[in-house]
């Protein structure tokens, strides 16, 4: 998409039908508008936005003014004409009461010179750059998502990153196909409601909806946990940049790493043995038990009980024959088979021989096993010990770097260690909570599981169930195949973010800096300084927080193109679209004002930027000179005179101009070409 | 019952469509009828379903 032009009719101070050209050269993509400040390039990006979406941009003030003045008509409009894919449109939003009750038409101009309405305005300018993604295109340097890179940037952030991703249109449908399951329920309840399917029915419908607030719950303590961790990183930088807190600063900090070392530590060896109780808890218990009988049989083959002398059959053979192996007769009732059948009770035979030998053998092997797990156990206690005491050293040691914070000379640290003490006593309790409500949705999972299997035997037969049912399936298999899908989606994305922040970050600063996006959409600024490695940049300047601002736009800005041409069913379509930005150099350094801008050139076909005197620094200039086509001047006309006010001028390859006319009939801006079209 | 992983994607991608037209077309669809809409493709892909277990 390239803008080609705008028509304002009676906006704001714009007074009167006044226009801009954009330059759509690709050798000179810049159109320049220059403006002091409240001469109206936030009313003209404004416009432009209201054109395509009806809305306006955060921080955009009195939107419902947008009616000049001024006007002597009773309608007041703006006209975008542009191009997309060797098509050539006409939006058109034109209002006669208030901005928010326009309508917008599209015409599309056709080879021959005709205009073709197009039947689903809104439709067309979303399939080319969805308004979600727009915020990334148009937007103001001094309002662009306030904070976004600070500890109040979680959700900006998050927003920003799973719109650039197109995750929306799936969580929609995710959130559509859960509200029509609800429904489903009902219906189904309904239709079972006196039997058993129906207790199983409400029960599985109230534990689903269990789950779904709990993991809402969950979100939000997991969201507000990373934003205490940036608070209290905060807190840390602050005291680490403090002179006489620093070195006491620089010992927590080494002893916090310690402390997570230790508690992993600690961690692993209660796993380990909980591990070797749950795997060889019976041998040790038995393990008594199985040396006795172990010996018993020993002792017994010792003294040739086991196997015996007699075999039991043998001694039943010469019973049975009546007559002895030296064939004298051993008849029943005399003294010799008397003699011959006592021997019966301590005769064996195979089974009781191999009987007694597997004892032997699994007594052995409890016995082994036993040994060498006592062993194993007694060296995990001997570790768990010792990492306790190492967690309880660091403690104290952290507990004791607190004291001397708290009693500090200094006013300033003792207020920031106090500030700290509260914000890890939220985060200590909220990971406590998180823990708690992880657990609880575990547990419930594991009863929805239950009750489904309970829920297929309870289903009656009926035909009409059963097609609820069916449905009710189908909308859970679809529900699922979307979060996984999504989930991998959502994987791939970050990591694509963070290779264009990368990137970005890369070409705008001299690679000082690098940065990561983390699953939790977090942004972490890392700085690497005279070789000494990288290291987390906690309180960013204010230049920084817009360096950081700015690389964030510009890699979503990326992200977007490259997934333009991408075909993927669950997702929203990237987007190609020139970058319209109100003053973004604001509180950049000088050194990062032309690199800034030659990345925007970088990432846009065509760039149409609005500065103000302050951003149009010689760097600034230098850079973009030789890419302007077309250039424009906002000259504001003030009625009253000038009561001692300063000429604002401004010096243009050269030339001179007034940006401020005093002793004016009116109260208004001129749009005036200065380069390119006139 | 066992659905056919091949209705569950085209269920999915009838899904989407509608999702896309309600996104992309804001002004023309509330939630309600976009929700409506989508009942009315499941129920469709349903039908079929029941339809082909019973033949």
């Amino acid at each position: 998409m390239k803008l080609e032009r705008v028509d304002l009719v009676d906006i704001r101070q714009f007074a009167g039908k006044q226009s801009i050209v954009f330059s759509t050269d690709p050798n000179h993509k810049i159109t320049l508008v220059h403006g002091p400040n409240t001469s109206g390039k936030t009313t003209l990006l404004n416009a432009v936005y209201w054109c395509f979406y009806g809305n306006f941009l955060a921080g955009f003030n009195e939107p419902e003014r947008l009616k000049s003045e001024q006007s002597k008509g009773e309608e007041y409009s703006v006209e975008v004409r542009f191009e997309h894919r060797a098509k050539h449109y006409i939006a058109r939003r034109g209002a006669r009461s208030q901005p928010d009750q326009a309508d917008l038409t599209v015409l599309e101009q056709l080879p021959n010179g005709q205009l073709n309405p197009h039947p689903q305005p809104e439709l067309l300018v979303g399939s080319i750059l969805p308004e979600t993604l727009a915020a990334f295109f148009f937007f103001a340097g001094e309002m662009i998502m306030k904070g976004l890179s600070t500890g109040a940037y979680q959700k900006g952030a998050t927003d920003a990153i799973r719109s650039v991703l197109g995750l929306k249109l799936a969580e929609q449908a995710i959130e559509d196909l859960k509200d029509i399951r609800k429904k489903k329920q009902k219906e189904l309840q309904t239709l079972s409601a006196g039997t058993d399917l129906a207790r199983v029915s409400t029960e599985l419908g109230e534990a689903e909806h269990y789950v779904e607030t709990r993991t809402e719950q969950l979100l939000a303590q997991r969201s507000l946990i990373t934003q205490l961790e940036v608070e209290k990183r905060d807190v840390f930088d602050k005291l680490r940049g403090i002179e006489s807190s620093s070195t006491l600063q620089q010992r927590r900090d080494k002893i916090e790493a310690q402390l997570t070392q230790a508690k992993r530590t600690l961690d692993n060896a209660m796993t380990a043995r909980q591990e070797i109780i749950s795997e060889t808890g019976t041998a040790l218990f038995l393990a008594e038990s199985a040396k006795q009988a172990s010996d018993f049989i020993n002792d017994a083959v010792t003294k040739k009980r086991i196997p015996s002398p007699f075999d039991k059959t043998f001694v039943q053979d010469i019973l049975k024959s009546q007559l002895c192996v030296c064939e004298r007769p051993v008849l029943p009732g005399s003294s010799e088979y008397r003699a011959i059948a006592s021997l019966i009770n301590s005769a064996t035979d195979e089974t009781s021989i191999r009987r007694a030998l597997a004892v032997r053998g699994i007594s052995e092997r409890v016995s082994l096993v036993a040994g060498e797990a006592g062993k194993t156990f007694n060296r995990i206690v001997t570790q768990l010990t010792n990492a306790q005491e190492q967690v309880e050293g660091l403690e104290q040691e952290h507990a004791r770097i607190r004291d001397l914070l708290q009693k500090h000379e200094a006013q300033n640290v003792r207020e920031l260690e106090n500030q700290l003490e509260g914000v890890e006593s939220t985060l200590r309790d909220l990971i406590v909570n998180k823990q708690k409500t992880d657990d609880e949705i575990e547990s419930k999972k594991l009863e929805i599981a239950r009750l489904r299997t309970e829920l297929d035997r309870a289903q009656a037969a009926s035909p009409q169930v059963e097609e609820v049912r069916t449905g009710l399936e189908l909308i859970e298999a679809l529900i699922s195949s979307l979060e996984a899908e999504l989930k991998a989606v959502e994987t791939q994305g970050i990591v694509r973010i963070t290779n264009a922040l990368n990137r970005v970050v890369g070409n705008s600063t001299r690679q000082k800096y690098s940065a990561e996006v983390t699953r939790e959409y977090a942004i972490k600024l890392f700085k690497s300084e005279n070789g000494e490695g990288k290291r987390p940049v906690l309180v960013l300047s204010s230049g920084e927080r817009r360096l950081l601002d700015l690389c964030f736009v510009s890699a979503l800005v990326s992200v977007c193109r490259d997934r333009e041409s991408e075909i993927n069913s669950i997702l929203l379509p990237g987007a190609v679209a020139p970058l319209m930005v109100d003053a973004p150099f604001g509180e950049l350094d000088p050194e990062y004002q032309a690199l800034a801008v030659n990345t925007m050139m970088d990432l846009s076909d065509q760039l149409i930027l609005m500065l103000s005197k302050t951003h149009r620094t010689p760097e600034v200039d230098k850079t973009i000179r030789p890419f302007i086509g077309n250039e424009y001047l906002l000259i504001g006309y003030h009625p009253g005179p000038a009561m001692g006010a300063s000429s604002v001028q401004i010096d243009v390859a050269g030339r001179v101009y007034e940006q401020m006319i005093y002793d004016a009939d009116e109260n208004w801006t001129e749009i005036r070409a200065i380069k390119g079209a006139k | 019952m066992e659905i056919d992983p091949q209705k569950i994607r085209e269920a999915l991608r009838r899904i989407l469509e509608v999702e896309r037209d309600h996104i992309f077309g804001a002004k023309t669809g509330s939630p309600t009828a976009r929700r409506r809409e989508l009942e009315r493709e499941l129920d469709r892909v349903l039908t079929d379903l029941m339809r082909k277990n019973n033949a």
